[in-house]
């Protein structure tokens, strides 16, 4: 099995006026080729910060170390130039507001088209030719005509299958998508996931997905890590997250979301309490405080991730007698 | 009820609390070069208002034996070309100029908050009439309608703190009315008024405190341009008028000296100058101590 | 059968849309193009819609946030939109609105205390009186009396989301607005503050409006559903007729759209993607608004707005409705 992505205990800590926040917290996981790996986490989990560590976009107030081998290269110890050959390259990324990811003075196509130029050696003519390429690729209608407008006449979910055509646009191995559909309405939510998928199988595409939506990854991940408090806390093959998972965090994430499934109208199952402090994060668990698996040892001690199955990672220091949790 | 607030987690609900206007303070005081320029400032304006006393010089002393002397211990500035001592004119020329600098900022702030905040809450036809005529006001080159007004009614500081209002009100108008206008906007206003609060109330307790940071901010600024507005139409003659010293006029009557006596000439200046930079500074560590938009980690 | 506790009857709010030089009216955003809705004692009416469907606009012109340019809105015998100011202060006391927006609905300079406090402040209540009954909603809103020095930077979102609450109830009303109050929260404090909804509900026996874009979370505490589409409701009528066999097309495609998170049913489901894109509202469509972007258009849906009407217990606007245990799958089949 190769691994496209290999990451061996990130760690991400800010420079904060109150103190050190450590938002990424000793996380390690592997992405296989072609796979399509859904982060899943509340804010705060550290989902977000953990991708924008992988591509080098933090700013100076961020203390990073840890591993990240990407096709057999450590990105975290490679020069900034050879970064920016990467980024847009070998590793698109997509984010989650298309209204201000997109340049406004500056046509759809001239922007799809730049992220070729920069790094090809080839004609504005070529590249702009690859953009509308780019744009049929992912569905955006008169892409001939549209490729000279600017973001301000495109609609929303427009906006976001430019972004894609930008991510894409020089075929590379992993597409980082940081909540890409957060901001859209449902019905071009549906749409734009239909793209992501096509276009991840007519080009081979390897994809993190990072979200906060339960529904958007059940249908489209192949597997799941769930983030709590900067850590990562389950890792499993999707159906064995929804139907079958070993971590109490995991569970009353599920239990808590109103399901159209659901017996309606009755009391939702909530965690109580809230998320830990990151300057300060408790000795042991740091979901303890809101377990109602928890023990005394819960508060003292702290968990590693544990295999519980095939390919199933757990964090928590009563998995083997809790069981799957349903 | 598990899902109560425990008060011993998170950020700060354990500690004191802290009121927007003390985590502004704190971020201010951790602002070095506005501290810094606070206090050199404090210092300049006691220096000004109190140092001339250590001289026995009057500043109308006219002693021509001691005419264009360079500093000594009795002068320390020494004279001018009538024998005036011009550490104690140049003191007093400071005096005059902060002061109608005050003068021209507390009156145009008055009138620009009352007009842009009308301007801005109310908007439509209202707010039409008091832009086209903040535009007209700015439209127009200010140093010749200054010069023109000034001649007429400027020869005494408090003439001139008039007229420097009527032109620089229209700033502070501006920065309130766009406040005024962003915050009318924001829910917590909606809120106010879905409880029945009436106008009066919202602006004065929800939308006026939030404009109190942007104004403080351009008050500083307002002080600078006047202090350099003033020194500009006293040296040019249609400010303050002599015997009255300001920094401005003070650098006329030496403005001949200034090929053998360029201190002189500089001297003023130098304190208008380092006026300035302190009160840009001062306005700097203001603006990012009242940054609305820094949120708690 | 009960009477209403409040009735909208064809309200329309209109945005000007100003250009040029001299700032001339140009068009019209039609937010709200005569919307009609009754809302029962006691019952929770959720709203759905996506971006441009005038839900939002639709909470803030009940209460006149927003002046609506005709229609009337009737509660207790008064039409609110007609009362002079001393009556609209009073009607205020009664129906109140919660904000979605948990960090922009709360006055940064102000303590909680004066901020919950302030509804009674408006309407005269002396200051001992004030501090008492805060603490008392506070308590029952989840938070502690204590809190009440504290300043809104220093709460959670799902927290200040329970002040916002705690703020509306305070003078006790009998109609509740509930503009997405939970879309910026987490899934879990979601849950959290959707259950002290429906505790206070049952408590207080309050009418809410419920306005949200997330069907799952309307789903779970409406009694009855109104769906809207560029500023006119499209489908209106019981939950679990509207969930399990919607009428509309569109809401049968929302309903569809909606990612469930259950893997199993989400592969073996069959979903009808929509084409295009939601029209400008400043430009709608002809006929029936829906038609530019609806799998069973026909010739007739260009020219003619459908009315509303009544079937099966539910009313919808459409030409071609689906009937009874017919899906739009299998409409799409024939």
């Amino acid at each position: 099995m190769t691994f496209l992505l290999d990451v061996k205990g990130l760690n991400v800590r800010f420079r904060t006026e109150f103190g050190l926040v450590h938002a990424v917290n000793e996380v390690s996981f592997s992405v296989s080729k072609g796979e399509t790996l859904a982060v899943v986490g509340e804010s705060g989990s550290g989902k977000s910060v953990t991708a924008l560590a992988l591509m080098r976009l933090l700013d100076r107030t961020a203390l990073i170390d840890g591993e990240a081998s990407f096709e057999g290269v450590n990105l975290f110890t490679m020069s900034e130039k050879e970064m920016q050959k990467i980024r847009g390259a070998r590793i698109g990324m997509i984010f989650q507001d298309p209204m201000t990811a997109l340049n406004p003075v500056f046509t759809v196509g001239d922007q799809i088209a730049e992220v070729v130029l920069i790094h090809r050696d080839c004609t504005k003519q070529e590249a702009k030719t690859r953009a509308i390429e780019m744009m049929d690729l992912v569905g955006i209608p008169d892409s001939r005509r549209r490729v000279d407008q600017y973001p301000h006449e495109f609609s929303g979910g427009m906006r976001q299958r430019a972004m894609i055509a930008m991510a894409i646009a020089n075929s590379p191995s992993l597409l980082i998508a940081d909540e890409p559909t957060t901001a859209l309405d449902v019905t071009v939510q549906a749409q734009v996931m239909e793209v992501i998928r096509s276009v991840q199988e007519s080009i081979g595409l390897t994809v993190m997905l990072i979200t906060h939506d339960l529904g958007l990854v059940a249908g489209f991940a192949d597997r799941i890590q769930v983030m709590y408090a900067g850590q990562l806390v389950e890792t499993a093959e999707r159906d064995r997250i929804f139907y079958e998972t070993r971590n109490p965090y995991t569970r009353a994430l599920l239990d808590s979301i109103p399901s159209q499934l659901g017996v309606p109208g009755t009391e939702l199952k909530t965690i109580g309490g809230n998320p830990p402090s990151l300057l300060s994060p408790p000795p042991g668990c740091l979901f303890q405080p809101r377990c109602v698996h928890a023990t005394e040892d819960c508060r003292m001690t702290r968990p590693e991730l544990k295999s519980v199955g095939q390919n199933h990672l757990s964090r928590c220091l009563r998995s083997s007698d809790l069981g799957v949790l349903r | 009820m598990t899902d109560l607030v425990d008060v011993n987690s998170r950020e700060g609900l354990g500690a004191e609390s802290l009121s927007f206007g003390r985590l502004a303070l704190r971020r201010f005081v951790r602002h070095r070069p506005a501290i810094v320029s606070l206090f050199l400032l404090i210092l300049m304006v006691l220096a000004f208002f109190f140092a001339g006393r250590l001289s026995n010089f009057a500043f109308d002393a006219v002693d021509v034996t001691k005419r264009l002397e360079n500093p000594s211990r009795e002068h320390p500035f020494g004279t001018d070309e009538i024998g005036r001592d011009l550490f104690v004119r140049t003191m007093l020329g400071g005096q005059y100029s902060v002061r109608v600098a005050l003068q021209v900022s507390l009156l145009a702030t008055a009138i620009g908050t009352i007009l842009g905040a009308i301007a801005g809450y109310f908007g439509r036809w209202v707010d039409t009439a008091i832009s086209q005529m903040i535009n007209l006001i700015l439209i127009v080159p200010a140093l010749i309608v200054l010069a023109v007004f000034a001649q007429r009614f400027g020869g005494s500081p408090v003439g001139l703190a008039l007229v420097l209002s009527g032109l620089l009100w229209t700033r502070i108008a501006r920065v309130v009315r766009g406040v005024v206008m962003q915050y009318k906007e924001q829910e917590f206003v909606l809120a106010a008024k879905a409880v029945g609060a009436k106008p009066g109330r919202i602006v004065a307790r929800h939308i006026l405190p939030n404009v109190v940071g942007s104004v403080l901010v351009e008050i500083t600024l307002l002080l600078g341009t006047a202090i350099v507005l003033e020194s500009t139409l006293s040296f040019l003659g249609l400010g303050v008028q002599p015997p009255i010293p300001t920094l401005g006029n003070l650098i006329q009557q030496s403005k001949g000296a200034i090929d053998d006596a360029p201190l002189r000439v500089l001297l003023p200046g130098f304190f208008v100058v380092f006026f300035v930079l302190f009160i840009n500074f001062l306005g700097d560590g203001l603006r990012d101590a009242l940054d609305p938009r820094s949120k708690r980690q | 059968m009960s009477e209403p506790i409040l009735r909208i009857e064809n309200l329309i709010t209109k945005y000007p849309i100003r250009a040029g030089l001299l700032r001339r009216t140009v068009g019209h955003v039609h937010a709200l193009n005569n919307v009609s809705i009754d809302l029962m004692p006691k019952e929770t009416l959720g709203v759905v819609g996506e971006s441009g469907c005038g839900k939002t606009t639709l909470g803030r012109s009940i209460l006149r946030l927003v002046e609506p340019d005709s229609g009337r809105v009737m509660y207790g015998g008064s039409d609110v939109l007609t009362a002079n100011s001393s009556g609209l202060r009073g009607l205020r006391k009664d129906l109140q609105i919660v904000f979605q927006d948990p960090y922009a609905s709360l006055n940064p300079r102000l303590p909680i205390n004066e901020i919950v406090g302030e509804p009674l402040a408006v309407h005269g209540v002396t200051k001992a009186e004030r501090r008492a009954r805060v603490g008392e909603i506070l308590r029952e809103v989840g938070l502690l009396p204590e809190h009440g020095n504290r300043y809104p930077h220093e709460f959670s979102g799902g927290q200040r989301q329970r002040i916002g609450i705690a703020r509306a109830l305070i003078l006790n009303p009998s109609v509740l607005i509930l503009d997405e109050p939970v879309s910026a929260l987490d899934v879990s404090i979601q849950a959290q503050i959707l259950n002290l909804l429906r505790r206070i509900q049952l408590e207080k026996q309050i009418s809410m409006i419920f306005i949200a874009h997330d069907l799952s979370v309307v789903r779970h505490v409406s009694d009855r559903v109104a769906v809207m589409y560029l500023g006119r409701v499209v489908e209106i009528g019981d939950r679990t007729s509207l969930y399990e066999n919607p009428k509309h097309p569109y809401t049968a495609s929302l309903l569809s759209a909606v990612p469930l998170a259950d893997p199993v049913t989400e592969r073996s489901r069959k979903r009808i993607v929509l084409q295009g894109d939601v029209p400008s509202p400043a430009h709608p469509p002809s006929g029936c608004e829906f038609r530019t972007r609806c799998p069973i258009a026909q010739e007739r849906c260009v020219t003619e707005r459908p009315a509303m009407q009544s079937m099966e217990g539910v009313s919808v606007a459409c030409h071609f409705p689906l009937g009874r245990d017919e899906s739009l799958v299998s409409r799409l089949n024939r």
